[in-house]
């Protein structure tokens, strides 16, 4: 079998090993900026593409290296439909759900009438197709509501809005957020009633080719910044405190699977309320960054998974086999400056470390002299702890972060060390707004350890000190240098 | 370790260093509130490991942090646009979405003057102060790095 993995960065590394391990033929693909990023090399083949987004020609790209199957990572064209449609017209599997499933959840209404077709409790919502409508609707369903534009993610086409006339101002911004981001041109968004301080948790779920879908428990992401991602971990802490949510999620996100007949791997998501009620919010028709916490917890590989139902087989194992043994949390480090509003951090990697312990999984594409550039996600790597219990996993995390050294470019990593030794992050009381409302004085706790640290360098006497014969640097060389200009 | 992991509040001074192996310094830290702590730091190759985490050395004299009067003046948007005098100008190649005043329009502190648009993100650019406008970027129009975006005469 040969698999094309139509990704880059760290989420190619991670299938092409999988990839591997089944004996089969990993192939990968980069652009012209990636030449020598890891993830080439991942590949026993790569093939040059223009572009990871253009779905004609990856397809033509996996025809040319007569791939069996296609694995769309996450990101790029992992979600599109119309791609996995193109992949199976041209005979090839897709390590991914269907194209009709795809459709049915991908798109935030579709899945969330879906939801309630199924009895699967969502927001309160209406649509709107110009900024007096999205007011009306604030004034419908009670303030505060989010404006979310289909398909957004990441941070980009969704918005809060406190009252009608904050709704109409923003649909403006919504809409042209996603205009540009996604390559379609929008009208219709959603505005939905918006829960202030909710956790976030999402059940990871897995279908074989016949439509039996079984799920492999829950993850917590709650600790996130603008909704982007920064610390996951399964399982979730609030589900273990409050009574009967785990069985609930887990009912709710296997009910909708099912209705779609679910294949490959996917997420429901939910957002949970401070009294234990779960919303259903959104699915993710693919693989996500943060499955491996999943992973280490159930010992399931979830990427092998997708591409044996991809192949037309059997998963291993059934329901019943699947419980949760331990504890992991990850840690997301980004290329992000975050003492300038976390404004990506481009330049040259001068230095990487990574520790090295049997509980750390580390999933990242760096190597010391790689270009970090705009162009792509600013995901550098993954540090995945396990431990006996939360308690352990969070130390082995801790400890972690302060062994790992990524220097050239400014990352996230002050910040992530000082916020795991936080008590209300420690004692896991903490909702999806606790990181932003703790940031500035997590910054500037962060800031001062590091200037703590340089003083200790330059005390020590390894910071650069002036040359004591600058002069004799800054002499011109005579010419004909090494002989002396008298010489003849 | 003494002093592991524990947030440190308080400025922090160093009071002593000492080698008390090859590559192992003793550093004495006395803070604000009066406490002192000792710690230990160890040198392996270029990277410095410390109780605060480790660092690559040649990297570490690179960081400039912000003034505290720049950080006074921080607003969302102070990644993305800069105050030099009446004009606000861009620190990133932006491009205009859509202009919401017109020069010689009154307008108050913290109101919208223009959206841009930057990595794919719409941001909204306020005024700095109750002011008149005097010059603002065509709609459309994308604007380089130190650009003009608009300028507001405070009053």
């Amino acid at each position: 079998m040969r698999v094309f993995i139509a990704a880059r960065g760290e989420v190619a590394i991670r299938v092409a090993k999988a990839v591997r391990e089944l004996g089969w033929l990993p192939i990968t693909v980069y652009t012209d900026e990636d030449r020598v990023s890891p993830h080439v090399s991942a590949g026993w083949l790569a093939v040059k593409v223009d572009s990871y987004t253009d779905p004609d020609e990856l397809v033509e790209a996996a025809i040319s290296a007569e791939a069996d199957i296609v694995h769309p990572g996450y990101g790029f064209l992992s979600e599109k439909p119309e791609f996995a449609e193109k992949v199976l017209d041209a005979g090839i599997a897709w390590a991914g759900p269907s194209p009709k499933a795809m459709r049915l959840l991908g798109d935030k209404l579709e899945a969330k009438r879906l939801a309630e077709k199924v009895g699967v409790p969502t927001l309160q919502w209406c649509t709107a197709n110009n900024p007096s409508q999205a007011a009306r609707c604030v004034e419908k369903i009670g303030s505060p509501v989010v404006l979310k534009a289909p398909r957004a993610g990441g941070g980009r086409g969704l918005r809060i809005a406190y009252n009608p006339w904050e709704a109409a101002k923003l649909y403006r911004i919504v809409v042209r957020e996603a205009s540009n981001g996604f390559g379609d041109s929008v009208s219709s968004i959603v505005v939905e009633r918006f829960i202030e301080s909710p956790r976030h948790i999402e059940v990871q779920v897995v279908g074989d080719a016949d439509g039996h879908v079984i799920h492999l428990y829950e993850r917590e992401c709650s600790i996130q910044r603008r909704r982007q991602k920064i610390i996951e971990e399964a399982p979730s802490p609030f589900a273990e405190r409050v009574r009967g949510l785990r069985e609930q999620l887990l009912d709710y996100a296997l009910r909708l699977a099912e209705e779609v007949e679910y294949s490959s791997a996917g997420t429901v998501e939910f957002i949970v309320d401070a009294s234990g009620n779960p919303f259903f919010i959104e699915a993710n028709t693919r693989l996500q960054v943060e499955h491996g916490v999943t992973e280490l917890v159930t010992g399931v590989d979830i990427v092998k998974s997708q591409l044996i139902v991809a192949a037309g087989r059997k998963l291993a194992y059934r329901q019943e086999d699947v419980k949760i043994r331990g504890w992991a949390i990850e840690a997301r480090i980004y290329a992000e400056d975050p003492w300038r509003g976390f404004a990506i951090s481009t330049g040259t990697i001068e230095a990487v470390r990574f520790p090295q312990n049997p509980w750390l999984r580390i999933d990242h594409s760096i190597v010391e002299g790689l270009r970090v550039s705009a162009s792509f996600d600013t995901l550098l790597a993954k540090i995945i702890a396990y431990g006996w219990d939360r308690g352990e996993a969070l130390e082995r995390l801790s400890t972690a972060l302060m062994d790992t050294v990524i220097a050239g470019i400014e990352t996230n990593i002050d910040l992530l060390r000082v916020l795991v030794r936080k008590d209300w992050f420690i004692n896991a009381n903490f909702t999806t707004q606790t990181l932003e409302q703790n940031l500035a004085k997590l910054l500037e706790e962060a800031k001062q350890r590091r200037m703590l640290v340089s003083q200790i360098a330059e005390r020590i006497g390894l910071l650069p000190q002036p040359h004591p014969r600058q002069h004799l640097l800054e002499a011109p060389l005579s010419h004909g240098w090494p002989w002396p200009p008298t010489w003849q | 370790m003494a002093g592991h992991g524990r947030p440190h509040g308080s400025r922090a001074r160093i009071v002593d260093v000492s080698e008390h192996a090859p590559g192992v310094y003793k550093v004495r830290i006395s803070f604000d509130n009066g406490k002192e702590v000792e710690i230990i730091a160890k040198i392996e190759g270029d990277t410095l490991i410390t109780p605060f985490g480790a660092y690559h050395v040649p990297s570490l004299a690179s960081r400039i942090f912000m003034e505290s009067s720049e950080r006074a003046a921080y607003k969302p948007e102070a990644w993305l646009v800069r105050i030099e005098g009446e004009h606000i100008v861009a620190n990133l190649p932006v491009r205009v979405i859509e202009v919401l005043t017109k020069p010689g329009e009154k307008v108050s502190r913290g109101q919208v003057v223009l959206l841009v648009e930057t990595m794919k993100i719409v941001s909204e650019i306020r005024s700095p102060c109750n002011g008149i406008v005097k010059h603002v970027a065509a709609e459309g129009s994308t604007l380089d790095k130190d650009s003009r975006i608009a300028t507001i005469e405070c009053l």
